[in-house]
Protein backbone atom coordinates (compact mmCIF):
# COMPACT_ATOMS: atom_id res chain seq x y z
CA UNK A 1 0.00 0.00 0.00
CA UNK A 2 2.58 2.80 1.06
CA UNK A 3 4.70 2.43 -2.24
CA UNK A 4 1.36 3.63 -4.73
CA UNK A 5 2.12 7.56 -4.97
CA UNK A 6 -1.34 8.25 -4.83
CA UNK A 7 -3.11 11.61 -3.49
CA UNK A 8 -3.88 11.33 0.19
CA UNK A 9 -6.16 12.99 2.20
CA UNK A 10 -5.33 14.39 5.48
CA UNK A 11 -8.46 14.02 7.43
CA UNK A 12 -9.05 10.49 6.14
CA UNK A 13 -7.67 9.20 9.41
CA UNK A 14 -8.39 10.34 12.84
CA UNK A 15 -7.13 13.19 14.47
CA UNK A 16 -3.99 13.57 16.34
CA UNK A 17 -5.40 16.03 19.02
CA UNK A 18 -9.43 16.44 19.22
CA UNK A 19 -11.62 17.98 22.07
CA UNK A 20 -14.79 20.44 21.75
CA UNK A 21 -12.54 23.85 20.90
CA UNK A 22 -10.28 22.12 18.29
CA UNK A 23 -8.74 19.46 16.22
CA UNK A 24 -5.24 18.50 14.77
CA UNK A 25 -4.89 16.68 11.82
CA UNK A 26 -1.89 15.61 10.98
CA UNK A 27 0.51 13.79 8.52
CA UNK A 28 4.37 12.80 9.63
CA UNK A 29 7.08 10.70 7.27
CA UNK A 30 6.83 8.45 9.80
CA UNK A 31 3.43 7.16 8.88
CA UNK A 32 4.93 5.60 5.59
CA UNK A 33 3.95 7.99 2.91
CA UNK A 34 6.61 7.80 0.55
CA UNK A 35 6.04 11.51 -0.76
CA UNK A 36 6.26 13.00 2.57
CA UNK A 37 9.50 10.94 3.26
CA UNK A 38 11.21 12.08 0.16
CA UNK A 39 10.57 15.59 0.86
CA UNK A 40 10.89 15.12 5.26
CA UNK A 41 7.85 17.22 5.67
CA UNK A 42 4.95 17.29 7.73
CA UNK A 43 1.46 18.61 6.72
CA UNK A 44 -1.10 19.05 8.88
CA UNK A 45 -4.72 20.63 9.14
CA UNK A 46 -6.11 22.71 12.11
CA UNK A 47 -9.39 23.69 13.30
CA UNK A 48 -9.73 26.34 15.73
CA UNK A 49 -13.37 26.99 17.03
CA UNK A 50 -14.38 30.56 17.89
CA UNK A 51 -13.07 31.77 21.71
CA UNK A 52 -10.35 28.70 21.66
CA UNK A 53 -6.86 28.90 21.19
CA UNK A 54 -4.66 26.12 20.64
CA UNK A 55 -2.39 26.23 24.13
CA UNK A 56 1.30 27.11 24.06
CA UNK A 57 3.42 24.31 22.77
CA UNK A 58 6.72 24.46 20.69
CA UNK A 59 8.11 21.67 17.55
CA UNK A 60 10.90 20.20 18.51
CA UNK A 61 12.44 19.57 15.31
CA UNK A 62 10.40 21.27 12.48
CA UNK A 63 10.15 24.32 11.32
CA UNK A 64 6.56 25.26 10.10
CA UNK A 65 5.22 27.56 7.53
CA UNK A 66 1.61 27.83 8.28
CA UNK A 67 -1.23 29.01 6.22
CA UNK A 68 -4.71 30.72 6.80
CA UNK A 69 -7.06 29.18 5.04
CA UNK A 70 -10.07 31.00 6.58
CA UNK A 71 -10.93 32.17 9.70
CA UNK A 72 -9.78 35.35 11.72
CA UNK A 73 -7.39 35.06 14.91
CA UNK A 74 -4.36 36.43 16.83
CA UNK A 75 -0.61 34.13 17.28
CA UNK A 76 2.09 34.90 19.66
CA UNK A 77 5.27 33.96 18.79
CA UNK A 78 8.30 33.81 21.42
CA UNK A 79 11.82 33.62 20.54
CA UNK A 80 15.25 34.79 22.29
CA UNK A 81 17.16 37.76 20.99
CA UNK A 82 20.88 38.65 22.07
CA UNK A 83 20.66 42.09 24.06
CA UNK A 84 23.67 43.62 21.79
CA UNK A 85 21.44 43.61 18.74
CA UNK A 86 18.71 45.73 20.72
CA UNK A 87 21.26 48.63 20.84
CA UNK A 88 22.18 49.09 17.53
CA UNK A 89 19.72 52.19 16.77
CA UNK B 1 32.09 40.15 26.40
CA UNK B 2 28.91 38.72 27.85
CA UNK B 3 26.04 38.68 25.44
CA UNK B 4 22.87 38.72 26.85
CA UNK B 5 19.99 36.80 26.00
CA UNK B 6 16.64 38.50 25.56
CA UNK B 7 12.88 36.76 25.20
CA UNK B 8 11.50 38.66 22.54
CA UNK B 9 7.36 38.44 21.66
CA UNK B 10 6.02 38.90 18.14
CA UNK B 11 2.37 39.16 17.97
CA UNK B 12 0.38 38.83 14.83
CA UNK B 13 -3.29 39.26 13.62
CA UNK B 14 -4.25 36.35 11.15
CA UNK B 15 -6.45 36.55 8.20
CA UNK B 16 -7.00 34.00 5.23
CA UNK B 17 -3.87 34.12 3.08
CA UNK B 18 -2.04 34.72 5.38
CA UNK B 19 1.64 33.19 5.81
CA UNK B 20 3.66 32.89 8.61
CA UNK B 21 6.65 30.84 9.86
CA UNK B 22 7.27 29.04 13.03
CA UNK B 23 11.04 28.43 14.07
CA UNK B 24 11.65 24.85 15.74
CA UNK B 25 11.98 25.55 19.09
CA UNK B 26 10.00 28.98 19.55
CA UNK B 27 6.83 28.96 22.25
CA UNK B 28 3.46 29.63 20.05
CA UNK B 29 0.11 29.83 20.81
CA UNK B 30 -3.21 30.83 18.38
CA UNK B 31 -6.17 32.30 19.69
CA UNK B 32 -9.20 31.96 17.09
CA UNK B 33 -11.37 35.05 17.02
CA UNK B 34 -13.93 33.32 14.41
CA UNK B 35 -13.75 29.53 13.51
CA UNK B 36 -10.02 29.45 11.93
CA UNK B 37 -8.78 27.01 9.78
CA UNK B 38 -5.12 26.76 9.28
CA UNK B 39 -2.99 24.82 6.95
CA UNK B 40 0.75 23.61 8.20
CA UNK B 41 3.63 22.25 6.58
CA UNK B 42 6.50 21.18 8.50
CA UNK B 43 10.11 21.07 6.94
CA UNK B 44 12.52 19.07 8.20
CA UNK B 45 9.62 16.98 10.03
CA UNK B 46 11.58 13.66 11.07
CA UNK B 47 11.13 12.59 14.10
CA UNK B 48 9.84 15.97 15.35
CA UNK B 49 8.07 16.04 18.74
CA UNK B 50 5.17 18.80 19.20
CA UNK B 51 5.58 20.13 23.55
CA UNK B 52 3.02 21.86 25.04
CA UNK B 53 3.54 24.31 27.60
CA UNK B 54 0.01 24.54 29.05
CA UNK B 55 -2.93 21.51 29.47
CA UNK B 56 -2.69 17.86 30.69
CA UNK B 57 -1.52 15.95 28.20
CA UNK B 58 2.20 16.03 26.16
CA UNK B 59 2.63 19.33 28.55
CA UNK B 60 6.98 19.12 29.27
CA UNK B 61 6.46 21.70 32.17
CA UNK B 62 4.75 19.02 34.19
CA UNK B 63 7.59 16.52 33.05
CA UNK B 64 9.94 18.06 35.00
CA UNK B 65 10.87 16.46 38.59
CA UNK B 66 9.98 18.29 41.96
CA UNK B 67 13.38 19.19 43.06
CA UNK B 68 13.59 20.89 40.04
CA UNK B 69 10.61 22.76 39.72
CA UNK B 70 10.96 23.76 43.53
CA UNK B 71 14.78 25.46 42.06
CA UNK B 72 13.32 26.36 38.88
CA UNK B 73 10.19 28.80 39.41
CA UNK B 74 9.94 31.28 42.20
CA UNK B 75 6.92 29.11 43.72
CA UNK B 76 6.92 25.88 45.82
CA UNK B 77 7.34 23.07 43.35
CA UNK B 78 3.34 22.20 45.27
CA UNK B 79 2.46 25.52 44.23
CA UNK B 80 3.62 24.84 40.49
CA UNK B 81 2.10 21.61 40.48
CA UNK B 82 -1.36 22.87 41.55
CA UNK B 83 -1.26 25.99 38.80
CA UNK B 84 -0.39 23.26 36.56
CA UNK B 85 -3.19 20.97 37.40
CA UNK B 86 -5.94 23.76 36.95
CA UNK B 87 -5.99 23.94 32.96
CA UNK B 88 -7.57 20.43 32.60
CA UNK B 89 -8.18 20.47 28.89
CA UNK B 90 -5.06 18.95 26.64
CA UNK B 91 -4.11 20.65 23.11
CA UNK B 92 -7.20 23.15 22.46
CA UNK B 93 -8.77 25.20 25.15
CA UNK B 94 -11.09 28.18 25.94
CA UNK B 95 -9.66 31.17 25.70
CA UNK B 96 -12.75 33.48 26.71
CA UNK B 97 -12.30 35.10 30.14
CA UNK B 98 -14.81 33.22 32.48
CA UNK B 99 -15.74 33.71 36.09
CA UNK B 100 -14.09 31.61 38.88
CA UNK B 101 -15.92 28.68 39.82
CA UNK B 102 -16.43 27.55 43.24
Amino acid sequence: VSSELEPFNLRSQNPKYSNKFGKLFEITPEKKYPQLQDLDIFISSVEIKEGALILPHYNSRAIVVLLVNEGKGNLELVGIQNEQQEQQE
Amino acid sequence: EEIRKQVQNYKAKLSPGDVLVIPAGYPVAIKASSNLNLVGFGINAENNQRYFLAGEEDNVISQIHKPVKELAFPGSAQEVDTLLENQKQSHFANAQPRERER
